[in-house]
């Protein structure tokens, strides 16, 4: 099925399209709930309400873009909606002078896959994930965030600093455990 | 900056489009979930057929009985038609005759020219058809009153006594209830010219009274005297016409609640047992307004909105209840000083809980009834489905731990925002009051189809109202 038959069918409210178009895209944009999601129970659930705005609103996609990137922004937008009540402004660990700039190379983070780093970013606190997933893996630009979560710029950039710099430690405390345990051996 | 550049890239590369496990039944919940929210508008669109074929089917059968309630009728685009002056015809006294609007005058018209082709001794210019449904009741001014150059004379025999003026009246004053009356009479005699008896100009019954015809023209329902045997006279009905109603109630209710596990949760007939015994039906109460058709065949289809309101008691008693209460005395001494002593105590007792629980439903109403009856007392059976619109609930409940919790928000998942359909069945008299005013009592039933707790919740609770609606209604 094309994706413009695969369209029309939704439109038409037909559920073997419906169905359709939620196999083909469900697992990638669960990726994307579950990175902002606080646990897997509320990334079905966001899931579920952003494919029920897709399908509502299916008319309305102009096929300017990809489908999968007007199914992406769909998603994003429910997620946020869904966690908006979270103040970006109090969590944080100080001000964005406090934090100590880490490089790091990427000989230390390679080796992390698909999984590792989902576990990485789901240990973030809540404002630094948001702020990290929009702008590092969604290419949201800083004034973007601020106008989508209604911060600041400066807090973006003060959020996503500081997200950079828990990843980097938490990378680097697993990289001592894996020293050890190597070796224990 | 840069130097975060190949840390940011391998997150991007790592998770832009990685897939992660969708559980197979999330699209199904999807789908029930959007359908929920979609409503009427998403059932009308998914069951167009089965909801087309039921209107239609009903609006055939509505078309089949309104065609059969309307007697075929000639050409009467001839008939020359004149306006009455509705306030005049307002004004007919009460213990006179009583006016319709929606008399089947053509058919009279056309039954007289038939009867009387010819011209004779005795003229009559004009007719006033005039149902009398009640000679104590004045009801609806005629609004158009045809007039049609009329002879009676040169009458088959049964006829042929018809030459004067008061039998004229007799003949027309008929078993149905139907009076035509001359507005104009021209009598010949046999030395003198025609005589006008009437003035032409169409006269309200009152002031047709006072003139010198007047005791011609009284009108008399006993006389069952019919315009002879002509059997090709189309037959005359004693349907009423088509009427619209409007009606207001309130109503006492009393709703029966079961309880029992939800099989696709397994079995709690503890858990229900437990809310049973603590939650007891108290009374409800509904009202609403409606708008009724009544076709001339007594059918009549209703739609309206109702509100009701379930009130429960939630009665939770739980004994041997230890509370710590910390006492703190301040202890005023001679010396002026305060002295302040704490102590704690323990309380044992039964913790009681007692709250009114009220379950508030607005539903859209679409009833078929059968109405039939005269005056001043008629009757209707009446059937149909009433659509949930929205319901909510102020409701305490026991949760499965058999502690109280508030289970009212949409949150706790225990009950629908729309409780779906519910089936209803009445019976109703009503009596007429005043001019198109009519009291009405309509005892009821209605059974909900689908419980109104979640299919997530381990319990279903179902419904079944009944009450006796007390109201007004008006016939517009």
């Amino acid at each position: 099925m094309t994706e413009t038959e695969l369209l029309q069918g939704c439109l038409r409210e037909k559920r073997a399209a419906q169905h359709e178009l939620f196999r083909r895209y469900a697992g990638k944009m669960m990726t994307v709930c579950l990175r902002y999601a606080r646990h897997h129970a509320e990334a079905e659930d966001i899931l579920q309400d952003a494919f029920i705005r897709i399908f509502n609103n299916l008319n309305q996609f102009q096929g300017k873009g990809s489908l999968e990137g007007w199914i992406r922004r769909i998603v994003i937008n429910t997620s946020l909606k869904s966690i908006q009540k979270m103040s970006f402004q109090k969590e944080g660990l100080g001000g964005l002078e406090s934090i100590p700039e880490m490089s790091m190379l990427p000989d230390v983070y390679a080796h992390l896959g698909e999984q590792e780093l989902m576990r990485l970013i789901e240990q973030l606190p809540h404002g630094y994930r948001t702020v990290f997933n929009l702008f590092v893996i969604d290419g949201f630009n800083h004034a973007e965030i601020a106008q989508m979560l209604q911060i600041e710029e400066g807090t973006s950039r003060s959020q996503l600093a500081k997200a950079r710099y828990m990843l980097q430690k938490f990378i680097l405390q697993q990289s001592k455990t894996r020293i050890v345990k190597l070796f224990d051996y | 900056m840069k130097n975060h550049l190949p840390f940011d890239q391998h997150f991007k590369d790592q998770l832009q489009d990685a897939e992660s496990f969708v559980p197979n039944h999330l699209f199904e919940k999807m789908m029930a979930a959007r359908d929920k929210r979609r409503g009427v508008v998403f059932y009308l669109q998914n069951n167009w057929l089965k909801y087309g074929m039921t209107a239609c089917a009903i609006m055939a059968g509505i078309g089949v009985t309104y065609l059969k309630s309307v007697p075929k009728t000639k050409n009467v685009a001839t008939i020359p038609t004149k306006t009455v002056d509705n306030h005049a015809a307002h004004q007919t006294p009460k213990g006179v005759v009583s006016v319709s609007i929606d008399a089947p005058k053509p058919l009279i018209l056309n039954h007289l020219a038939r009867i009387n082709p010819k011209p004779t001794d005795v003229e009559v210019t004009g007719h006033a058809v005039i149902p009398i449904e009640n000679q104590r009741k004045v009801v609806q001014p005629l609004v158009q009153m045809p007039v049609q150059q009329q002879h009676v004379g040169d009458l088959n025999p049964p006829m042929q006594q018809l030459k004067t003026p008061q039998n004229i009246e007799t003949v027309l004053v008929d078993a149905l209830s139907m009076a035509v009356l001359p507005l104009e009479l021209n009598v010949a005699t046999p030395d003198k010219s025609p005589k006008k008896v009437i003035s032409p100009s169409v006269a309200p019954i009152a002031s047709i009274k006072k003139q010198h015809v007047i005791e011609s023209y009284s009108v008399k329902t006993s006389p069952r005297m019919t315009f002879g045997p002509d059997l090709s006279c189309p037959n005359f009905s004693l349907r009423k016409p088509n009427r619209w109603y409007v009606d207001i109630w309130g109503s006492p209710d009393y709703v029966f609640r079961k309880i029992y596990s939800n099989p696709n949760k397994g079995e709690s007939t503890n858990y229900a047992n437990a809310r049973d015994s603590v939650e007891k039906s108290w009374y409800g109460f509904s009202a609403g307004v409606r708008g009724s058709l009544v076709l001339e065949s007594g059918v009549a289809i209703r739609a309206g909105v109702n509100y009701l309101q379930n009130n429960e008691v939630f009665d939770y008693k739980k004994p041997g209840e230890v509370r710590t209460v910390t006492i703190t005395e301040s202890i005023k001494q001679t010396d002026g000083t305060t002295r302040t002593e704490t102590r704690t105590e323990k309380h044992y007792g039964t913790y009681e809980l007692k709250k009114y629980n009220r379950y508030r439903s607005v539903d859209l109403p679409i009833q078929l009834g059968y109405e039939f009856g005269g005056m001043p007392w008629s009757f209707s059976v009446n059937g149909g489905i009433n659509f949930n619109l929205t319901s909510w609930r102020k409701a305490e409940i026991l949760d499965t731990t058999l502690q109280p919790f508030d289970a009212s928000p949409k949150d706790a998942n225990v009950f629908k925002s729309n409780i779906g359909t519910s089936l209803y069945a009445s019976f109703a008299a009503y009596y007429d009051w005043k001019d198109y005013t009519q009291l009405f009592v309509e005892p009821y039933i209605r059974h909900f189809v689908s419980p109104i707790t979640t299919n997530d919740y381990v319990l279903e609770q179902r419904y079944t109202d009944v009450g006796l609606k007390l109201g007004v209604r008006w016939r517009l």
